[in-house]
This record gives structure tokens, C-alpha cells and sequence, in this order.
């Protein structure tokens, strides 16, 4: 294929001043619409807590977000043939989380006099910060170097993939009755399914590397037996700790690298049949349980589901060209900062927010995939495309979620949702991304 | 290096051919051209379904005959800033210009217009009937939303468990002091001036769950009653309509409070919540209606006599079966001959009364309100949080009514009736002897609840001194949290105990009691006191079954037995006129004379003379009393 000879540097920066316009402009909106501001609000992240003055400050976050974006974009390592459309893409979705959880802040703190709640914007902004400084140490660090000694492990990712699933369930804190998060402090806990998911991509890359059709030059043994168990292993363990979401995205994620590694598609559509069979099953036995339970809150959602009512009231108030930002309702939706965030987009933005979202994410996986057909050796390849895929996947499983389409499931929007595990991880995969697009004279051998 | 060396020896050897190279493009570049137009198609798919939901089914989902919890808050404001009112007709009716509306979406008020013609307004809150309520929140998960227990005492739960499975052990018996409570239909009761206790939503400090979560800490309320003394009391009420009180005389402490016929809080159904529309179902006649007295407010008359300055209060005064200037007849037209203050207590005397009324005019009403009247009672202690607002009870009232206005709402132009009563004037009394005499024996523009004239014995019983009715005793707090929200408090600090010290359990707060009250004087109680007690031995109340410790039964209910052999029980009926119906049935008591530890007041509705009805019901109440 011919590419375009185009300035990517030149690109990147007109994109990345759009994108940092919009979130401005979008930011400014937003504050205009609340006039009764609560007066302070204390932010505390693990040991820290500090009680900021709200006025002041809220005009700052917007300042420290656009200074830390160009702060990071200064300190990237570009390349001549680098991906210009990445890093101004999570950006912008970046940015609207911010909004949003400011936003919903405010009504939350309104509704609910809540410190934590309250902070949201803040706690966001502090990860924000954080993964911005992942997104360039990762792109600066993962010089092929690195990526080789990524190449070397197959079954130890697996392994200490098994083994923080089994940890999470043993030391899991069961704030419902699942246990799906790790509390370090007070104030702060993990979600270590994030890196379960970073781990499985790893091992699929590596695994494919010598086993896929990407290397002809590899072993000639095409058996994917190994992959297969390694995979089931870890969903059936997903499985027993009732986490349907991650279970849901790793599938669609490994089984599209099997896909483009090997091109058997036709095995990818048997499994996804037998999958099917297998949910049918469940559900049938009513083992485990959830499974039942939220087939029937999907089928039934005026019913059983208030939540999901609640957000479809909210996506039908937003109309064409939506609410408004700040003058929606879909703040009173419960968890609505992690798993609705959608749904908040579509009632203030309306359609046309909704599906430019749905959109800059497409525009993310099918770079990622672009990165992938560019990228030269076999580990970046198969790997780009896991990371590509997950993103779309992980969007499209929470987007069919909270618009009915499938069964919901709590997982987050990627770069949107609040949650510094998610953003970490994300980012962390958009900085691998980012360096494979990055086209150096280092190959693999 | 070494390793990477040796890994790519054993992995692929070095390449180059160009015919290898394309060979390895084509099949690539399949794979990756599948995985870009599924994402191209999802997208389109995606985007799709979103525009469904925001343009084709958006007056579909609007249009639903649905109700959440939400929109029935909405509706709830709405009704309580008078947007939404009952006209002339009784139709259910918007006011489209009121400023409430402007707080909340047109979506959503559309959607309440919608719902009007289901609608109904009872004591001020809307009710939807099931039909148009389809959300069950009976499914498992997050909607089961924990709720703080409403205990008695001794810590045994009253009502207990989430909403609409909440359950409420002596059902019926236990309606006034718990009240109801369902999450759509409507909350009525200590259930509800309560909720923001018993539904804690302040703490549960989690980032991740934003209204509600499941390990939610709530806070037990601990009430002054005694179940199984609301249950004796209720079964004592058996056939009766109408209300009983029980106070412990030292605290203020309301034992029990039963009201009959009752609401059944117990069941959460739609048929069982239709009939809370029953007036006569979901009114608390305990303290939320007001009755005349009758002859049961000649203690307060008879308290102003003696406290008087003006008039001596050792007058007589020859009762010849009416009274000619107020125009008041006795009772039956008996003619009781020459009263003094404790005759014509004992055998009842409304000529006696009536002049005395006359003689004392303004002051009556003075020593009246001393004693409660016209005065909302809080029924709370007096150091409880400020989330705990308990508009306990309406005034008792003593007034003209004559009086009564008419006023216009400035927002809604309505028309409503406002009471005033001011002060008595010199000319009331003269151009209107007949009300001002009635008044004494408490027929005329005098309305009390049970709960004041339970409160009226409590002086009397009480040295004269008042304490304020009280039905908080405590809090219990949740056990596991490190931090208590709601309240101030430190666990484990002890106010006034109740109950068994035992039973105090390091989490439980409970709260100090009023301070006593002088109302009048030892001498005044004293003489009311024995002039009770001789209303139950040789007046009106003689023939009351009395509480007789049979040397081998145990404690009966006899009549006619020695009093000296019985507990003595201080007592005063009443007998209050109905107009064209049949009368109330009063009676307030308090026991034992000698050291006098409860006191109860009965009423029952439309039955009769006061000792033949209410007398035997308080006599049952107190045989539950003192026989443990």
C-alpha cells in the first residue's frame, strides 16, 4: 500500500489544538451552568487530602489539564513517521470525561453532600496527570530493547495474570458481592482486572509471534491448543468471580488477535457460536446466577432494571443536539461516573455527541489497526491489534450496555469513565501504541 | 544481547526475500481489512441504535406509563408547594404558572401532567395506583436498599428489614408509633418524619457507588413504647374505635399509643396501601385528632380553680340541675345539691362547673395552655440531632369559634379556613355566657387529642409538675463504621437509661428527657388527686371493675370489692356530647395513688357514658401493667 507522504508533526499539531479547543470551549460551557457552586471541596487520594477552594480552582483544572497535555506532547520522542491521530484522539475523549465528572460534581454534591463524590473532577484530574505521564515515559521507554524482553515471556503473563485474578478473589474488598477490587487504603483501590487485560495481550502477542501466520518464518507447528487452554483457564476464573464485562471484552480481544494472527475466522466464528451456547447454558442452569439475573434485566428492563430505565429516559431527553452540558438529569442515575458515562453524553450532547464519541473511538481502533499494518515485526503487529481491539471492544460492550442493545455490564468507557486503574491502563496501552506507530530503524532482528 | 541472540537463532533466521515479503503482506492485510470493517459496521450499528433510542422510541419511553422513584419526589415537592392541588371539583389539577415547576425538566413535568388523572392526594402526599407503578423493587441486587429497625425499649424490633419486606412483628397494634412505610406508594408516620435516619443516605462514602450501595450503615431508632404493651393495649380496644395512651409518670415516657381501627403497615400490597385513602384507617387518633373532652377537662377547670387569686377556689355552689343564666342542664337533670371542688369532681357536676368557668373566665384558658393546649407537642426529647424532625401531634385547642376567617393563598387562590383565636375579651364572656360555661365542663370551644389529657392525669399524678411527652428514647448506631454520620455522638454515652442496663449495647445512644415543669402546686395536685381517687371509689367511676389481689388468683378485675384490698386507681370519666350522634367515652386514670407510676387516658369513639366503655379498657391496660 502507498501512503500518503504528509507532514504527521504538522497534523498532529492542528489536531491536538482542535482537540484542545473543543475541551476549552466544552469546559467553559459547562461552568456556566452551574451558578450555586458549592464552596469548598476536599479531595483525598490515599493518605492525601486537601480542601481546596471550589471557585479558584475549577477554572485551574482546566488550565493544568491543556498544560499537562502539551507538557507531555513536548516531551514525546517522536519519530518522522509517528501516528498523528492517537494521541489527539484520547485527548479529546480525555477531556470530556473531565467535563463530565465536573459536571456531574456538581449535581452530586447538590444531591448528595458527599466529599468524595464532590472531588471527583479532582481525583480524576490527579489520574489524568498520572497517565499522561505514563502515556510519555511509556513512549520514551519502550525502546525495541524493551519490547524484546516484552517478547521473551509467553506463560509467565498468564501466570501472574491467574494469580491476580485468584489474589482479587481472595483479597478482594466485596462491596457488592463480588469482590472485584483491591483496597490499598482508605481512600484508594485497584482494579486489577486492568491489568489482567494488559497481561492477556502481552501473552497473545508473544504467543502469535512464533505460532501465527504473521511470521512465516516461525515455528511451523500452527497448533493453537496451548491458547486456547491458557484462555479458557482464565475466563473460567473470571467466571467463578462473576465478572461478565472483562470476560466479555477479553474474549472479543483474543479472539480477534487469534483472527488476524492466524486467519482462521472461521474458527473465531465457530467459537463465538459455541460461546453463545455456553451463555444459553448458563442461563438455563441459573449457574452462576448473574447471568440470569442480567439476561432478565435486559430483556425486561422497565421491570427489574431501574438503572438502565433511568438511562434510557436520560438518552431520550437528549434529542438531536442534547440538553445541554449541565442541564440533564442523568446525574440521579446510581454509578452513573463509571458505568454511564455514555448515557450522560448522549442526554447533554445529545445524538451528535453520542455518535462523534462512538466515532473518535472507531477513528482510535482502525489507527491502532493502520499502526499495525505498518508496524515491521510480528510481536508489535499482533499487538497493536489486541490493543486496538480492546479499546473499540470495551466501548462497544459498555455503549450496547447502556443503549440496551446487549446485557450491561459494568466496565468503563476507555479515557472516560472516572477510575484511575482504567485510565492508568489505558493509557499505558495508548503509549505502546503510540511507540509501535513510531517507525524506528530498530527492528526486532 | 547474548539472549536475544540466541532466542533469535532458535526463533526465525534472517530474512529477506521480497517474494516472502508480499506473500506475508496479502495475508496480513486480510486479516487486518476483516477486523477494520467489522469495526466500521459495528460503528454504523452502534450509532444506529443510539439514534433509535434518541429519536424513534424517545415518545415511546416518555409516553410509558412508568413511575420512579424519582418522579414521585418530583410529584411529592409538587404537592407540598401547592403546584399540584384538589380544585372546587375535586379534580387533580397542575398550576402551570407556579414557580415550583420551573425547578425541574419539562420532560419530566410533561410526564406528571400525564400521570394526573391516576392520581390521588391523600394527607398531602400523591398515591399511584399500581397499575401505573410497574417498578418492582423486590428484585434481588442493588435494590434492596437497607433500612435502620424502629425498636421499643427493650430493643425488640417494631418494624424492621428494607422497604416494602419490612416487617412489623405486632402489626396492626403498632401503627402509631411506627407508622407505614412503602417506597412508591407513600410513607406516613414516625416511618416518615424519621426516614432520614432509618434510610441513611448521607454516609456510604465509597467513590465507586454513587446513591446507593449494599453495606449502606443504618441507624436503628429506639422509641419509649413497650410492644408488648401496644399489644395489650390494642386487644384491650377490641370493638372500640378510638385511642389509648400510656405514659410512665417520672419520664414523660409514652408506653403506648394504639389507635383503632388501625392500617395494616405489615402488608405491601396494592390492595392493603389502596385503603390508606380510609380516613378512618390511616388517621393516628392519638395525637393527630382532637375530641371534646368532656367531663375528663373539669381537672383542668378545677386545677384553675384552686391556683385561682381572683376566685376562692373552696366556693360552693347549690346545683339544681341548671344552670339558668348559661342555659346549661345537668345530666339527666340530676340536681346534685351543694358542690365543692372535689364533689362535684367525684359525682361529676357540669352546673359546678359551668359557674366556675363563668368566675374564672381568661384564666382558665391561662392555666390550660399551661398544662399543653394550644401547643404543638414534639414528642421528641430535647437533645436529638437536628436530622431527627418529628412534627409530633396537633395542638390541643381552647378557643372561639366564632373566630374563624377566611384567607386567600397568595400562590395557588385558593380559599381556605384559618382559626384564630385570640385571647378572651371581657365582651366574649359576657354576650356568650352560654359557650364560656360549657367550656368548663369541656363541651364548648374546647378540643383536646388523648395525648393531652393523658397529659392532664400526668400533672396531677406528677406533683403538679409536667413532662414533656416523649417518644425517642435513643439511637442505635451501625456497628461497623468507624465513623458515625449522622449525629454527633459518641457511642456508649448514656443519658437517661431505659430499659435493661444488660441490654445496652456499646453502639446505643440514648438521649436525656425534658426537664419537669411546675404547673401548680403540690396542694392543688394533692386535692385533685384524692378527689380522682374518690370518683373511683364512690363516683361515677364506682362501678368500674377494680384491680383486686385475690389471695389465690392472683390480680382480677372485680367490682364492687374493698378498695382497700385493690390498687388504687385515680380516675376521671367522660362522657363528651356528639351533636345527633351517639357520645365519646373518656377516661383518664393514673395508678397507683400511692406512688403513681403510669397513667392512662382511653377514649373510645361514639360508645357511651366514659365508665362504661373507656373505664374497663384502661382497667385492662393497667391489669397488663401490674400484673408482671
Amino acid at each position: 500500500m502507498i501512503h500518503p507522504v504528509i507532514d504527521p508533526i504538522r497534523r498532529e499539531r492542528m489536531l491536538l489544538a482542535t482537540a484542545v479547543l473543543v475541551v476549552v470551549t466544552g469546559y467553559f460551557l459547562t461552568l456556566t451552568a452551574f451558578h450555586d457552586k458549592p464552596d469548598t471541596v476536599t479531595l483525598s487520594i490515599g493518605a492525601f487530602s486537601h480542601t481546596f477552594h471550589r471557585f479558584l480552582w475549577d477554572r485551574l483544572l482546566i488550565m493544568v489539564f491543556v498544560a499537562a497535555v502539551y507538557l507531555t506532547y513536548a516531551g514525546l520522542n517522536r519519530k518522522r513517521r509517528h501516528d498523528f491521530i492517537v494521541y489527539p484522539v484520547i485527548v479529546c475523549l480525555t477531556g470530556l470525561g473531565l467535563i463530565l465528572l465536573l459536571r456531574l460534581s456538581y449535581d452530586a454534591h447538590r444531591l448528595r453532600h458527599s466529599d468524595t463524590i464532590s472531588a471527583l473532577a479532582y481525583r480524576q484530574m490527579v489520574w489524568i496527570l498520572a497517565g499522561l505521564l505514563l502515556f510519555n515515559l511509556t513512549v520514551r521507554l519502550t525502546t525495541y530493547r524493551v519490547i524484546h524482553l516484552l517478547n521473551r515471556y509467553r506463560y509467565t503473563y498468564v501466570i501472574l495474570a491467574l494469580a491476580l485474578v485468584a489474589a482479587t478473589l481472595v483479597f478482594g474488598d466485596a462491596a457488592s458481592d463480588r469482590k472485584l477490587s483491591i483496597q490499598i487504603t482508605k481512600n484508594l483501590s485497584i482494579m486489577p482486572i486492568e491489568a489482567v487485560k494488559i497481561l492477556m495481550i502481552l501473552f497473545a502477542a508473544s504467543f502469535f509471534c512464533r505460532r501465527g501466520s504473521v511470521d512465516p518464518h516461525g515455528s511451523s507447528r500452527r497448533n493453537a491448543f496451548p491458547y486456547l487452554v491458557m484462555i479458557v483457564l482464565l475466563l473460567s476464573l473470571l467466571v467463578l468471580q462473576k465478572d461478565t464485562g472483562p470476560l466479555i471484552i477479553m474474549w472479543g480481544v483474543l479472539a480477534a488477535m487469534y483472527g488476524a494472527a492466524t486467519g482462521r475466522w472461521f474458527r473465531v466464528a465457530v467459537a463465538g457460536v459455541a460461546t453463545a451456547g455456553l451463555a444459553g447454558v448458563a442461563y438455563k442452569l441459573n449457574t452462576p446466577s448473574i447471568v440470569r439475573t442480567r439476561f432478565d434485566m435486559w430483556l425486561n428492563p422497565f421491570s427489574l432494571n431501574e438503572q438502565v430505565v433511568r438511562g434510557f429516559w436520560a438518552q431520550a431527553a437528549g434529542g438531536v443536539f442534547g440538553t445541554g452540558s449541565g442541564h440533564g438529569t442523568s446525574f440521579r442515575i446510581p454509578e452513573v461516573q463509571s458505568d454511564f458515562n455514555f448515557v450522560m453524553i448522549a442526554e447533554e450532547f445529545g445524538f451528535i455527541g453520542a455518535s462523534m464519541t462512538i466515532i473518535l473511538f472507531s477513528i482510535l481502533s482502525l489507527a491502532g489497526l493502520n499502526i499495525a499494518l505498518r508496524s515491521a515485526d510480528p510481536f508489535r503487529r499482533i499487538l497493536a491489534v489486541g490493543i486496538a481491539s480492546m479499546f473499540f471492544f470495551q466501548m462497544l460492550v459498555i455503549v450496547a450496555g447502556n443503549t440496551g442493545i446487549l446485557p450491561l455490564t459494568g466496565i468503563t468507557l476507555p479515557f472516560i469513565s472516572a477510575g484511575g486503574s482504567s485510565l492508568l491502563s489505558c493509557f499505558f496501552l495508548a503509549g505502546l501504541l503510540y511507540r509501535i506507530s513510531c517507525a524506528d530503524r530498530e527492528r526486532m532482528r | 544481547v547474548k539472549v536475544f541472540r540466541s532466542r533469535r537463532h532458535s526463533g526465525s533466521p534472517v530474512h529477506s526475500p521480497d517474494s516472502r515479503k508480499k506473500k506475508r503482506h496479502s495475508s496480513f492485510y486480510k486479516d487486518i481489512r476483516i477486523i477494520q470493517i467489522v469495526i466500521v459496521i459495528l460503528t454504523l450499528a452502534l450509532t444506529g441504535f443510539s439514534a433509535r433510542l434518541q429519536f424513534f422510541a424517545a415518545e415511546r419511553i416518555r409516553n410509558r406509563p412508568f413511575v420512579d422513584t424519582q418522579t414521585l419526589d418530583i410529584m411529592n415537592r409538587l404537592v407540598r408547594h401547592g403546584a399540584i392541588y384538589l380544585d372546587n371539583a375535586d379534580r387533580i389539577v397542575m398550576d402551570e404558572s407556579s414557580s415550583a415547576l420551573k425547578s425541574f425538566g419539562r420532560h419530566r413535568i410533561d410526564r406528571i401532567r400525564a400521570l394526573l388523572p391516576f392520581m390521588k392526594i391523600r394527607h398531602g402526599r400523591p398515591f399511584l395506583p399500581e397499575s401505573v407503578v410497574s417498578m418492582r423493587f423486590t428484585a434481588s441486587g442493588k435494590s434492596t436498599k437497607p433500612r435502620g429497625a424502629i425498636l421499643d425499649r427493650h430493643l425488640t424490633p417494631l418494624a424492621e428489614g428494607p422497604l416494602n419486606q419490612r416487617r412489623y412483628p405486632i402489626e396492626k397494634a403498632g401503627y402509631p408509633v411506627t407508622g407505614a412505610a412503602h417506597s412508591v406508594y407513600s410513607m406516613i408516620g414516625p416511618e416518615h418524619h424519621f426516614n432520614a435516619v432509618l434510610a441513611d443516605t448521607s454516609s456510604a462514602d465509597s467513590p465507586g457507588r454513587l446513591f446507593y450501595t449494599d453495606n449502606i450503615s443504618v441507624t436503628d431508632i429506639i422509641l419509649t413504647v413497650d410492644a408488648s404493651l401496644q399489644k395489650a393495649a390494642y386487644d384491650a380496644m377490641e370493638g372500640y374505635t378510638g385511642a389509648v395512651i400510656v405514659l410512665d409518670v417520672l419520664t414523660g415516657d409514652i408506653l403506648a399509643a394504639v389507635s383503632t381501627p388501625a392500617f395494616d403497615p405489615s402488608d405491601a400490597s396494592y390492595e392493603n396501601w389502596s385503603r390508606i385513602q380510609d380516613t378512618n384507617l390511616s388517621l393516628n387518633r392519638c395525637w393527630e385528632r382532637r375530641y371534646p373532652p368532656g367531663s375528663t377537662f373539669k381537672i383542668v377547670t378545677a386545677a384553675a380553680l384552686l391556683e385561682s387569686e381572683i376566685v376562692d377556689g373552696d366556693f360552693t355552689y347549690t346545683c339544681s340541675g341548671r344552670h339558668a343564666e348559661a342555659k346549661v342542664n345537668e345530666f339527666r337533670r340530676t340536681s346534685h345539691g351543694l358542690m365543692n371542688v372535689s364533689s362535684a369532681i367525684r359525682v361529676s357536676c357540669n352546673v359546678f362547673f359551668c359557674e366556675a368557668a363563668l368566675r374564672l373566665k381568661s384564666e382558665l384558658k391561662t392555666v390550660a395552655e399551661r398544662m399543653g393546649f394550644n401547643r404543638a407537642m414534639t414528642l421528641l426529647p430535647p437533645d436529638v440531632p437536628a436530622v431527627i424532625s418529628f412534627a409530633g401531634g396537633i395542638p390541643s385547642r381552647i378557643y372561639e369559634l366564632d373566630e374563624r376567617v377566611t384567607a386567600r393563598n397568595p400562590d395557588t387562590g385558593r380559599i381556605y379556613f384559618r382559626e384564630r383565636y385570640s385571647a378572651y375579651t371581657h365582651r366574649d364572656y359576657t354576650r356568650n355566657r352560654g359557650t364560656t360555661g360549657r367550656t368548663g365542663f369541656g363541651q364548648g370551644t374546647v378540643e383536646a387529642t388523648p395525648l393531652q389529657m393523658a397529659l392532664v392525669a400526668l400533672i396531677v399524678a406528677n406533683g403538679g409538675i409536667l413532662r414533656e411527652p416523649n417518644l425517642v428514647a435513643g439511637v442505635r448506631m451501625p456497628g461497623d463504621t468507624k465513623t458515625i454520620n449522622a449525629f454527633d455522638a459518641t457511642p456508649g454515652k448514656t443519658g437517661f437509661a431505659v430499659g435493661d442496663q444488660d441490654e445496652m449495647e456499646k453502639n446505643v445512644v440514648y438521649f436525656d428527657r425534658w426537664p419537669g415543669q411546675r404547673v401548680f402546686s403540690v396542694e392543688t395536685a394533692g386535692r385533685l388527686a384524692s378527689a380522682m381517687e374518690s370518683v373511683m371509689t364512690a363516683g361515677t367511676g364506682a362501678s368500674i371493675d377494680r384491680l383486686y389481689h385475690h389471695p389465690s388468683d392472683g390480680l382480677t378485675l372485680r367490682a364492687w370489692v374493698p378498695w382497700d384490698q385493690c390498687i388504687r386507681v385515680a380516675g376521671k370519666t367522660g362522657t363528651a356530647e356528639v351533636e345527633g350522634r351517639q357520645d365519646h367515652s373518656w377516661f383518664i386514670s393514673f395508678a397507683p395513688v400511692e406512688n403513681p407510676r403510669y397513667v392512662v387516658s382511653v377514649i373510645c369513639e361514639h360508645a357511651g357514658l366514659g365508665g362504661h366503655h373507656a373505664g374497663p379498657v384502661a382497667m385492662k391496660i393497667y391489669s397488663h401493667l401490674f400484673d408482671r
